[in-house]
């Protein structure tokens, strides 16, 4: 009997698996007041007027005491669609939604999320005429601390929503110093965090600005044919793609066939850099974008690629920041082998003096150095910027934005920065 | 690696410990236990249990999850009820052809388990077996090229033999067996016939 309890319990021990965590995306399409066909877009006053820093009278036990609003858009086919998030203090939390006009009230209609667990739920704001929307729609509003009220309410998973929230206008939304870089790690964001499209992917890309983020980090590697894509991890691996039978070092693949064999976690193909690229410059208004080097050959190629797309970029009057990264002396002393290296953006992660040795645009050093005030001075005597790498944790991030004086912030959660820089005073 | 998993190595290390010390008392007693290697070779079918989802070709009707395997392992039998040894082999985990914008391909995924295994026998010539370690993953690809690529999945693999006695140190034995590469999530399920050989005694 000893023995049969000894393996069953062996078995069970064997058998048992992790658990696995998933956020599964609420259907919003279920609001039929939003749905109306005589409801229609917002204009960009409008859009704009709303945009500030919002009490929070009722809903601060779920989502702390301020929000941060802002919109975002990304074009598709020509079509531009725009979205408002809100970036709340607590849990890492957030809402994305679209908004319309209908009968003289503003309708928001999305979803919230908590970074910091799997919790989401369907979110609709409304704000109505005598709540602001009349201010708001006209040709020239006026905005001032407590003008605007939006109402709405919220719940958890796929229920309808029946929780109240509460926002309150309360004043504009920080812009100093700028500008200030909230740049998004892997493209926009990680697929570890159970976001809803995959790192270091267009989707992402096209994604990351409703995160609050205003640029993007993303990890260059190249095939065994030399295309430059966009990959972190040194192997295929499960935690980045879906199973297909490939394995190893993805140098050891050429585009064709990871284009053939290989998809993102949420089905998305592996992009070239020259699709990641175009998606930043005609598909959204990012103004920074850091490539980071993790591979140590030739830098030439992401080069060619970086010259190209600040070229298209200018030419469509865009203020496009594209800067090489680079993390350590291989990739630095192959930095050096350029033949035009000082005149080529580039971020290093190394020390001043090695900033300086190749005319370095932005130093960007490890956030566990702390704010490093006295450096950054230096850096910004030069006329160099200063960006710090990668910070996750809220309360140093606070800390980052509050007693730092970085003009960027590199994070997994965009959104939190985007609270903390827009809500600072 | 899973809670679960290194609590069963952990319970597996408290039976050999208390076998050990059971053994000491018997050891007093001067009976001298004889010590043997066993060598097991042998193969047979195996099909891939874990799901697959190869989304770019959609050819979830076309994968073969059923082949050949094929198991060499060499156990020490200290003559006390817990054996260890180590297992190697060869599967093939699954495979399947593609046809992309008219160009024809085939991928394969192959397990090589490199593990640390622990026997013990439940009921007469049965014997559980416990093997924890890495797989050596290759896949072969015959697509745009050829590609030849490796990685390593920690693993372990569980397994119920039967072993029928054909003379002193020979036997043939059936043997059930299960393996799990954790990283890569690839499981599988084998029914083999092997020979069993007590090579040394000593």
């Amino acid at each position: 009997m000893k023995k049969i309890i000894i393996i069953l319990l062996l078995s069970g021990l064997f058998l048992s698996c992790k658990k696995t965590y998933q956020v599964i995306m609420p259907d919003t399409s279920s609001w039929d007041l939003f749905k109306t066909p005589v409801a229609l877009p917002l204009i960009q006053i409008t859009r704009s007027a709303m945009e500030g820093v919002y009490d929070i009278p009722e809903g601060k036990d779920i989502f702390g005491e301020l929000v941060a609003i802002k919109w975002s858009y990304v074009i598709n086919n020509g079509d531009t669609t725009f979205h408002i998030s809100g970036f709340f203090g607590k849990d890492i939390a957030y809402f994305i939604c679209e908004g319309k006009q209908l009968n003289g009230s503003i309708l928001m209609n999305g979803y919230w999320r908590k970074m910091v667990s799997t919790e989401t739920g369907i979110m609709r704001l409304t704000i109505d005429p005598t709540d602001g929307a009349s201010v708001l729609l006209t040709a020239a509003p006026l905005i001032t601390s407590g003008s605007i009220t939006i109402n709405g309410k919220f719940g958890n998973g796929q229920e309808e929503p029946q929780i109240p929230i509460t926002l309150k206008y309360k004043r504009p939304l920080n812009k100093s110093p700028a500008p200030f870089q909230i740049a998004a790690h892997r493209s926009g964001g990680r697929t570890s965090d159970l976001l809803p499209v995959s790192e270091n992917s267009v989707a992402m890309i096209l994604k990351t600005q409703e995160f609050g983020s205003t640029g993007v980090e993303i990890d260059i590697r190249f095939t065994r044919d030399g295309v430059p894509i966009l990959f972190h991890d040194n192997t295929l691996n499960l935690r980045v793609i879906q199973k297909c039978g490939l394995v190893g070092p993805i140098e050891n693949y050429t585009y064709e066939q990871l284009s053939t064999f290989v998809r993102l976690t949420h089905g998305e193909k592996i992009p070239t850099l020259r699709e990641a690229l175009n998606a930043v410059v005609y598909q959204t208004s990012l103004s920074f974008v850091w490539l980071d080097t993790k591979y140590t050959s030739s830098i030439k190629p992401v080069q060619a690629l970086q010259k190209e797309f600040i070229q298209k970029a200018a030419a469509q009057g865009r203020g496009l920041d594209i800067v090489i990264g680079l993390p350590g002396k291989d990739q630095f002393n192959q930095f050096l082998a350029l033949p035009d290296y000082t005149t080529t953006p580039a971020l290093c992660e190394l020390s001043i003096e090695d900033v300086e040795k190749i005319n370095a645009k932005i130093w960007a050093p490890r956030f566990t150095e702390g704010t490093q005030n006295d450096k950054v001075a230096v850096v910004h005597a030069q006329g160099r910027r200063a960006f710090v790498w990668t910070v996750d944790v809220p309360e140093f991030i606070t800390r980052f934005v509050n007693e730092g004086h970085f003009d960027g912030i590199l994070s997994n959660f965009p959104s939190c920065v985007a609270f903390n820089y827009y809500v600072h005073e | 690696m899973s809670k679960g998993v290194i609590l069963s190595v952990a319970v597996m290390a408290v039976i050999a410990i208390n076998k050990s010390f059971a053994q000491t008392t018997v050891k007093t007693d001067k009976v001298k236990t004889k010590k043997t290697l066993v060598l097991y070779v042998g193969g047979g079918l195996a099909n891939y249990l874990a799901p697959i989802k190869i989304q770019p070709v959609n050819l979830q009707n076309n994968i073969t999850r059923t082949s050949a395997t094929g198991t060499i392992r060499i156990m020490w039998h200290p003559g006390y009820r817990l054996n260890l040894g180590i297992e190697s082999g060869y599967s093939n985990f699954y495979s399947y052809y593609v046809k992309n914008n008219g160009v024809s391909g085939k991928l394969s995924l192959h397990a090589v388990p490199l593990l640390l295994v622990w026997s013990m026998p439940i009921i007469k010539r049965v014997n559980i077996f416990y093997g924890l370690g890495s797989y050596l993953l290759t896949t072969y690809l015959k697509y745009d090229g050829v590609v030849k690529s490796k990685t390593f999945s920690l693993g372990s693999n569980i397994a119920l033999s039967y072993t029928h006695p054909l003379s002193k140190k020979l036997g043939i034995a059936a043997e059930a067996k299960w393996m799990n590469a954790f990283v890569t999530k690839d499981n599988l399920l084998s029914l083999e016939v092997q020979m069993v050989w007590k090579f040394l005694e000593f």
